[in-house]
């Protein structure tokens, strides 16, 4: 049975990843039960899973990558909206449950802002990071799955080939940035999808360290960061 | 050496002390306070020249802005701060319930939800102990009901 509006999930590397993803897959559940959740999970930690959290797992050749999150959003299982959520989310409100409202037929993907005055690195000489990676909704459609895919290939040309860009203009610190694959496939590819912003996008995405006049209703989703975790990671 | 005087404003509501920045040509930029009553101050006297009361009203209204946005962006980011440390102190403390295989392995969604849906640490560990209490009334009725069952003694 297909289903056409869903959430995804993606949680790889270490058990903390899936204990996070099973609090925010749950959390979405709690304030919205109807919804459908999937999580992309490598084999190997199958077995940390909550079965409770989610009603569909894709584990069978996942690969067990710093950014599986890649891999699995062309892997898709929903026929119409999907809404990819950050393992280390959590759902705080019901109006997560309003979220296929947001977008209009001539989107193609909405996603969120993010902050300069909380981020590692948002601007360097020949461009400049607007869009967080982290949490967006996106259409299955021919062209929004082939960005997609293309994201993931370029991505992993771009953590493990020597840097090819001119140091002085694309600093090397860009490199682990998947954010920096999206700028690239945008801005410099010019690849044809029509992405543009969640209104008050702050309530739907609520990085750790953003201001509280970011967004006056109640939040939706609370991004928490787990820079311990990252640093094992090679992030 | 040749310098301009930039946004001179008051900076009391008596309106009898000016704050000034000298942009010298060597590149060098001194802040001075002048007082409106030296009247032989011939900084004084050049900022009355080049500048209307109207002007120095309006750099006054523009530093009073500055000064109240900064605040402002101060208390912003200390909220922040202190926000993002409760939360994930909450955070860490959700994740450690959820790792209590008790807790991991209960189906019993409605208290997981109080847990996961807690405001502070100390509600989430008193439902937690709500759920592990549930789970362990569970488990002992489960025992005695074994017990008394006739099917399962010698």
């Amino acid at each position: 049975m297909s289903v056409r509006n869903g959430f995804l999930l993606a949680a790889s590397m270490t058990k903390e990843y899936v204990d996070v993803a099973n609090v925010c897959g749950n959390s979405i559940k709690d304030y919205y039960p109807e919804a459908h959740i999937t999580l992309v999970v490598p084999k190997e930690l199958k077995h940390f899973v909550d079965p409770q959290a989610f009603d569909l797992l894709i584990f069978e050749n996942v690969p067990n990558l710093v950014r599986t999150k890649l891999y699995a959003l062309s892997k898709t299982p929903y026929t119409n909206l999907t809404v990819y959520v950050d393992a280390d989310m959590e759902c705080m409100h019901e109006d997560v449950s309003t979220i296929w409202d947001e977008i209009e037929d001539h989107q193609d993907m909405l996603i969120t802002k993010i902050r300069p005055y909380n981020g590692k690195i948002s601007k360097w000489k020949n461009g400049e990071f607007t869009m967080h990676g982290g949490f967006f909704m996106y259409r299955n459609r021919p062209n929004v799955i082939a960005f997609m895919h293309q994201w993931f290939e370029d991505y992993k040309k771009q953590r493990n080939d020597i840097w090819p860009w001119p140091e002085e203009e694309y600093p090397k610190q860009l490199q682990p940035w998947d954010q920096f694959t999206l700028w690239k496939l945008i801005n410099h590819d010019k690849l044809p999808i029509n992405i543009d912003f969640f209104k008050d996008d702050a309530r739907w995405n609520f990085v750790n360290g953003y201001y509280r006049n970011e967004t006056k209703k109640p939040i939706i989703f609370w991004h928490h960061t787990i820079p311990s975790k990252h640093n094992q990671i090679g992030l | 050496m040749k310098r301009t005087i930039v946004n001179p404003h008051w900076i009391n509501n008596a309106r009898t002390v000016l704050l000034a920045e000298f942009h010298y040509d060597d590149g060098r930029i001194v802040s001075a306070t002048i007082s409106d009553s030296d009247t032989s101050n011939p900084d004084l006297a050049e900022i009355k020249s080049k500048f209307t009361e109207k002007e120095l009203e309006n750099n006054t209204r523009k530093k009073i802005q500055e000064v109240e946005r900064n605040k402002e962006q101060e208390i912003q980011q200390q909220q922040a701060i202190e926000d993002r440390k409760n939360q994930e102190e909450l955070f860490a403390v959700k994740l450690k319930i959820f790792d209590i295989d008790t807790i991991k392995n209960s189906t019993n969604r409605k208290l997981k939800s109080q847990i996961r849906k807690s405001k502070s640490g100390i509600e989430a560990q008193a439902w937690a102990a709500a759920l592990l209490l549930n789970e362990f009334n569970a488990a002992e009725a489960a025992t005695s009901n074994t017990n008394m069952d006739p099917s399962t003694q010698e």
